[in-house]
């Protein structure tokens, strides 16, 4: 299997190649986005095998609506638009409201003692981005775990960028008051 | 950077660093691959001969199921016994001499238009019989009755029917009936050629238009059954006419010469 392009501009021309009927480009543009969708719905959903189900059924949306990608956006922000409502329909399928979902996916780095204390800060990190609300957990992992910009994360989300900007403040908020040794700081000093 | 920055930063270089466990282009299904003309072009064969193989026995089976298991005139005698009082109730002659008042049409197949008569002054119930008679005959293959099919009507070759699907004596001649109730041939023959006690005399002349012929007794002296045998035999509508005009219980078709239609 090649080594899929996963940098921007080439899943677009995948993309644009597919929605002509082009297989191979599809097949191409899946193993480009398979590794984001993977990680916005393991963040989503917090359990391994109901990812892999919602990454499965995000592709098999996005195969049958790849016809209609006009590229307004890139193909990467287009994709995980469909990731999330896949985790959506899921977590409110299922009502996700195990706290311990997040911690308790298998990490295969082996912890080291040294660092038991910064995988007990991750663990608690963890924890607290899934206890946010479902906006809020959405614009913290596409704006500081995808990297994504503003504009792209409200794409994805499909709302405006200031709803955006105020679900990753007050996300930040949330945050700073559940982890521990963490000063509470409302200074709008955010990314 | 706080500390929280910090932690946010270590939790993505872990998020970044997962990898899908394999390939999601698994999710598209193979392409459809061609068959081969060969195996197609057998296939359309195979098709087309169980389609040909299917319309022919059709063929068969309608043709065979069209027969008309009995003698004409006691299936008519018959069917106009079944029919209950609709082919008596329009045997008698209204009164007033109007003809036209007793062609009433029976409902034969739940055809709500010709439910119920209609009087002689009503044109428009007398033109929709009119219509649903010539939609019916169009129906049966006769264009054009009553006024081009001859009223009566007797067929140049005699009519061969069989009384029973599959029984030996599978044809009798409709005019040797009388000699069937002499043994002179199977009783299943026999039955069906003689006539049955039930039909009433009336429905029989409906059928026949003559008075009925009486059957010959079995014990009857030989002489007397070769003259019946001998005798000419009764004038038969053809069947499928006598069969329309029983559904539409118009006796005056097997009583007159002329159709209440003309009036």
């Amino acid at each position: 299997m090649p080594d899929p392009k996963t940098d921007d501009a080439s899943l677009d021309g995948l993309a644009a190649a597919a929605r002509r009927g082009d297989r191979q480009a599809l097949a191409g543009l899946l193993r480009g986005l398979q590794d984001t969708l993977w990680r916005v719905c393991v963040s989503q959903l917090g359990d391994l095998e109901q990812a892999e189900e919602a990454v499965q059924e995000t592709a098999s949306r996005l195969v049958s609506a790849v016809g209609a990608f006009a590229g307004r956006s890139t193909a990467r922000t287009w994709a995980i638009g469909f990731a999330l409502n896949v985790c959506r329909e899921r977590r409110r399928r299922r009502r996700f409201a195990d706290d311990s979902a997040l911690v308790d996916h298998p990490d295969d780095r082996p912890a080291p003692d040294q660092h038991a204390a910064a995988v007990e800060q991750a663990d608690a990190l963890r924890r607290a981005i899934s206890d946010l609300p479902e906006r809020q957990r959405e614009a913290i992992t596409l704006r500081y775990l995808e990297q994504m910009t503003v504009r792209q994360t409200a794409e994805a989300m499909a709302c405006a960028e200031g709803t955006v900007k105020a679900a990753i403040w007050q996300a930040i908020r949330r945050l700073r008051q559940a982890l521990p040794h963490q000063p509470v700081e409302t200074q709008a000093n955010h990314p | 950077m706080s500390e929280l920055k910090r932690q946010l930063e270590a939790l993505r270089r872990e998020h970044t660093g997962r990898r899908y466990p394999g390939d999601l282009a698994s999710v598209l299904a193979p392409e459809p691959q061609p068959a081969r003309p060969a195996a197609r072009v057998a296939l359309a064969v195979a098709s087309a001969l169980t389609v040909a193989a299917s319309l022919l026995l059709a063929v068969w089976w309608g043709s065979g199921t069209g027969r008309v298991d009995e003698p004409s005139a006691l299936a008519n005698a018959e069917t106009g016994e079944e029919a209950g009082g609709a082919a008596d109730a329009t045997v008698g002659e209204p009164a007033g001499g109007q003809p036209s008042q007793a062609a009433s049409v029976a409902v034969d197949s739940g055809d709500a238009t010709n439910a119920g008569a209609s009087p002689a002054g009503d044109s428009a119930g007398s033109r929709r019989r009119i219509a649903n008679a010539s939609r019916r005959q169009a129906e049966d293959g006769i264009v054009g009755w009553p006024r081009q099919l001859p009223v009566r009507y007797r067929p140049a070759t005699p009519i061969r029917q069989s009384p029973v699907r599959g029984s030996t004596a599978s044809r009798v001649e409709p005019w040797l009936w009388p000699r069937s109730a002499a043994g002179t041939r199977s009783p299943a023959s026999a039955v069906l050629a003689s006539p049955k006690p039930s039909a009433s005399p009336a429905a029989a002349q409906l059928a026949t238009g003559q008075p009925t012929p009486q059957p010959v007794a079995a014990a009857a002296p030989p002489a007397l059954a070769s003259a019946a045998a001998k005798r000419r035999p009764p004038a038969a509508f053809h069947p499928r006419l006598k069969r329309l005009a029983t559904s539409l219980s118009l006796s005056k078709i097997a009583t007159r010469s002329e159709s209440p239609f003309r009036s």
